[in-house]
């Protein structure tokens, strides 16, 4: 663990108990959903790590753990060091809170229908109990003209704003404790594609201004080769390839990468390719394959990928990919 | 136009709500020719999803009411059909497949036989042949297995396998016309890639029209003759695929185009359009992309651009020439 | 649904007239009950032998009773006990059924178990023999009445707002509450509750009606005899009814019957402006169509 990552997840693992039909019961059969499995990575300050997969893999679980909405059934979460699991002490408690936030999918469902867009901003600084109310009010104006706001909105009704404005009041309402993490979770996938870019090139903006690091979930490839610095990609709670932005594009090693970045449509009509999408579904988290996971889709799968899952081990200079095709040194 | 399959000619479409009047589609005028892919691309609002219900004759007519114009297959207005006459249209010679799987079949009943009644419908078929054909469907949209499948339940299934289910179901009774709203969007990338692929060799098996719709741009430059650009109700940009992604005429197109995320390439700053979509119940002035177009000058906020009703290339500015362009 | 204001708010219920007229039946009839006594005689018990059973007339609009009592009087006297035990146990079964189907909802595991269980036992209670033992022990009392009807029926309430939580604790605006370190109070009190109160207000408003009709049967059946109430006129007038005195009995049900339609088209009311209806949801489904597409 390197002094400074200011996230660290080791061997992170959830899993998930279904409940049992008389069937399970009689054969004594217990219903795991492995969500997770033995995650690791680290986040150094200021940066972005992209979580990318399609349903299932295991990102959404992830950001929850990140955030305390799940407790993981094994491994480690440092922030700055220092553990956020378990029964932490006040303080601890406090720094948790305050430092890290949160923005997800839905910008509707994530704002109080209730509350007025200043209420929703400023509550952050109510529950930290931090100055009086016309400082709070101060703040929230100025997380407004940061987000690109009109300071009128101030007192709307956060379902008079659309679908992109709101999603900035989540935003406005993530940096008011001032954190130093934010868990993106799929920050514009909701949201009009005339108006992606715009939220896109605010969250960059506000890293570099507010000195953030960030969490950034997405199935969407191409939000993600905008946004983050290093890409780690997932399938079935797993994590099957991570390194730098640059290499997973150009020099994709997991037959998985390889088969997600092939299966993206690209919007220009003079790079179409003849394409043998990759076959199959993804298997049941509930009744995982034997070996590595992705090997019953594989189209290089070998025997050993049936029998054992590979480890993540690096290749070269911060890649890593697990797979048998790319043995240890 | 001979090879014409589909014209929509000066289409207008109100809804008439509590909180005022929404024109959701605005003099809407395009073709689709026999046996091409025709796409329509358009954000929220747009007046894409509109636009399909009305060629189906499924527009809720309550608060929606066909205000103007025609739609005419293969000659015929649809519009001036009776409901029972458009039920010989609908589900046999123009089908349509939407976003959802999971809410378009039925819960309780198997799949197999959600097929097959498409066929007992419209082709008078009797139940055994019927769920015999089903099965060869399911077989024909990449479903493995089928026989056993289609014994399945729609929530026993995958998300992918329900689409390849709705694609049987819509191609049972080889329609002429195919409209894929959205079809994609709620699957998984390389599920989608599945489907559009399997999409792809059905359209040139079977020389069907298709019409697809979407808001992803990459579906259209893959699967696509001919597009045309809906913003705000209105047609703005109409084309041949290789037209529209690489001589964008309209003002929008131009700028999503310019503000799409890239898979192939790396981008320093992504240039984005300002501004909201407008709210339909109170949309702006004249031309209604005028507000976060980097182009308008005073004409663009009086009156709108006029509205070609021949075929062609057109861009709906008052900057180019609409339908002098050549096609 | 958002208003800009008790006016607003106002305006909109109004357009449902049902619920215009029970708001307005409901308004005269606390009026009338509160000044009952500047209105009428103070003691609308004293007996006047001389005017006994009197059918209807301009002196007396619902006649006299068999101890020449004006039933006019009796019946607005009467509305305070029928009044009382509704907003009463309206008010008390609300409370405690919003507080453990928000406590069971957002805690979930035993302690949703142990609230619910202990919702189905109060369920069970059979509410008119239990106002029997208890008038038999301690007497027969509005507060008692109140109390068990209030205590029978709060299950129903804590199982609808139990629900309502369950789906909104995972909502992302609650989790958000929670990554920010807001306190169990706070998100029950100030963002759970706040949301379930168009659900509280409806259903509360839509009991209130059979609280009044137990409120009555407990007194017509002599089980809790409150002297002026309804229930127990009613029960006197069954003797007389052979002597032709219709009005005994015809006045004093009809007041339970109106007084419960006014609760419940005030319930259809608030249910219909606080709520999407039917017709709203087709309204949205067109807003959709138009709006996302």
């Amino acid at each position: 663990m390197s002094e400074q990552s200011l996230l660290s997840v080791q061997g992170l693992t959830k899993h998930f108990s279904v409940s049992r039909g008389i069937g399970d019961f009689l054969a004594r059969r217990s219903r795991v959903v492995r969500a997770v499995d033995d995650v690791s990575f680290e986040i150094p300050q200021g940066k972005t790590l992209g979580l990318v997969g399609e349903s299932g893999c295991g990102k959404t679980t992830i950001a929850k753990m990140v955030l305390g909405i799940y407790k993981p059934s094994a491994g480690e979460i440092s922030f700055e060091g220092r553990s956020v699991l378990g029964k932490l002490p006040r303080p601890q408690r406090r720094v948790v809170h305050r430092n890290i936030q949160v923005v997800f999918q839905d910008p509707a469902a994530s704002l109080d229908p209730r509350m007025k867009v200043g209420q929703i901003v400023e509550e952050p600084l109510l529950i930290h109990d931090e100055g009086d109310k016309n400082s709070r009010k101060e703040s929230a104006l100025r997380l407004l003209d940061a987000v690109g706001l009109r300071r009128d909105q101030y007192d709307r009704f956060s379902h008079e704003l659309s679908g992109g404005q709101q999603q900035r009041v989540a935003i406005a309402r993530a940096l008011a404790p001032r954190p130093k993490l934010v868990v993106l979770d799929e920050p514009v996938s909701a949201l009009d594609m005339s108006v992606r870019a715009q939220v896109l090139n605010l969250l960059k903006e506000l890293q570099s201004a507010y000195k953030l690091t960030y969490l950034f979930i997405s199935h969407d490839l191409s939000v993600v080769r905008y946004v983050c610095d290093r890409i780690a990609v997932m399938y079935l709670g797993r994590i099957v390839e991570v390194c730098d932005r640059r290499e997973l594009f150009s020099n994709p090693l997991h037959p998985y990468t390889r088969a997600l970045l092939d299966a993206v449509p690209i919007p220009d009509p003079t790079k179409q390719k003849q394409r043998v999408p990759l076959a199959g579904s993804i298997p049941s988290p509930m009744n995982l394959p034997t070996g590595c996971r992705f090997h019953t889709r594989c189209p290089r799968a070998m025997d050993v990928c049936s029998q054992s899952e590979p480890e993540l081990h690096d290749i070269s200079n911060g890649h890593f990919v697990s797979c048998y095709l790319y043995p240890t040194k | 136009m001979e090879n014409e399959l589909l014209r929509v000619e000066d289409l207008s479409v109100r809804f008439h709500l509590e909180s005022g009047k929404v024109d959701a589609v605005n003099h809407l005028s395009f073709g689709v020719k026999k046996g091409s892919t025709f796409g329509i691309v358009g954000e929220s609002g747009s007046g894409k999803t509109v636009t399909a219900l009305t060629v189906m004759g499924l527009l809720p007519s309550p608060p929606g009411r066909v205000e103007s114009g025609k739609v005419l297959f293969n000659g015929e207005n649809l519009l001036a059909k009776s409901a029972k006459e458009m039920q010989d249209y609908r589900g046999k010679r123009i089908s349509m497949i939407y976003q959802d799987p999971m809410t378009s079949l039925n819960p309780v009943l198997r799949v197999g036989f959600q097929i097959a009644e498409t066929l007992i419908v419209h082709k008078g078929m009797m139940r055994q042949e019927a769920e015999k054909k089903a099965i060869e469907l399911m077989t024909a949209t990449g479903i493995s297995e089928a026989e056993n499948r289609a014994k399945a339940f729609p929530h026993q299934l995958s998300g992918g396998m329900r689409q390849r289910v709705m694609i049987a179901m819509a191609l049972a009774t080889h329609p002429d016309l195919l409209i894929a709203d959205e079809p994609t969007t709620a699957l998984d990338v390389i599920t989608q890639a599945q489907i559009i692929e399997l999409l792809k060799s059905l359209q040139k098996n079977l020389n069907m029209s298709v019409i697809l719709i979407t808001h992803d741009l990459g579906i259209i430059a893959e699967f696509c003759h001919e597009t045309l650009v809906m913003y705000a109700g209105h047609g703005m940009e109409y084309g041949s695929v290789k037209n529209i992604f690489l001589e964008p005429q309209h003002p929008y197109t131009k700028a999503l185009l310019n503000s799409i995320t890239r898979i192939d390439t790396d981008v320093e700053k992504l240039p984005s359009i300002p501004g909201e979509i407008p709210n339909l119940v109170n949309p702006p002035a004249g031309c209604r992309f005028h507000p976060r177009c980097p182009y308008a000058f005073e004409k663009c906020k009086i009156e709108p651009p006029p509205y070609p009703l021949e075929g062609g290339r057109f861009s709906k500015c008052w900057l180019s020439d609409s339908g002098k362009l050549g096609k | 649904m958002q208003f800009a204001g008790a006016r607003d708010f106002l305006v909109a219920y109004s357009r449902n007239k049902g619920a215009l007229v029970g708001l307005l039946y409901l308004i005269g009839l606390l009026l009338a009950a509160l000044f009952a006594g500047y209105i009428f005689s103070v003691n609308p018990n004293t007996p006047y032998l001389s005017r006994t059973l009197l059918p209807p007339s301009l002196a007396y609009p619902f006649g006299t009773d068999y101890l020449g009592r004006d039933l006019l009087e009796l019946i607005i006297y009467g509305a305070r006990t029928s009044l009382t035990v509704a907003f009463g146990a309206g008010v008390l079964l609300a409370l405690i059924g919003t507080v453990s189907g928000l406590v069971a909802g957002y805690f979930g595991g035993e302690v949703d178990g142990f609230i619910m269980r202990t919702a189905d036992i109060f369920l069970t209670l059979p509410t008119l023999p239990l106002i029997l033992l208890v008038a038999a022990l301690a007497g027969p009392s509005l507060v008692n009445i109140l109390l068990i009807i209030a205590l029978t029926s709060w299950p129903v309430m804590a199982r609808i707002v139990r629900s309502n939580v369950l789906a909104m604790a995972n909502q992302e605006f609650i989790l958000v509450e929670r990554v920010m370190g807001a306190s169990v109070k706070r998100i029950l009190f100030d963002h759970l509750l706040p949301n379930q109160m168009s659900l509280i207000l409806v259903y509360t408003s839509l009991s209130i009606p059979i609280v009044i009709l137990t409120e009555a049967a407990i007194e017509f059946l002599g089980l809790a005899p409150i002297s002026i109430s309804w229930g127990f006129l009613l029960n006197i007038a069954l003797s007389y009814w052979i002597q032709g005195a219709w009005w005994m009995s015809f006045f004093p049900g009809f007041a339970i019957f109106s007084t419960s339609l006014a609760f419940y088209l005030i319930s259809e009311g608030l249910k219909e402006v606080l709520t999407p209806k039917l017709k709203r949801k087709r309204e949205s489904l067109a807003v959709q169509l138009a709006g996302k597409k």
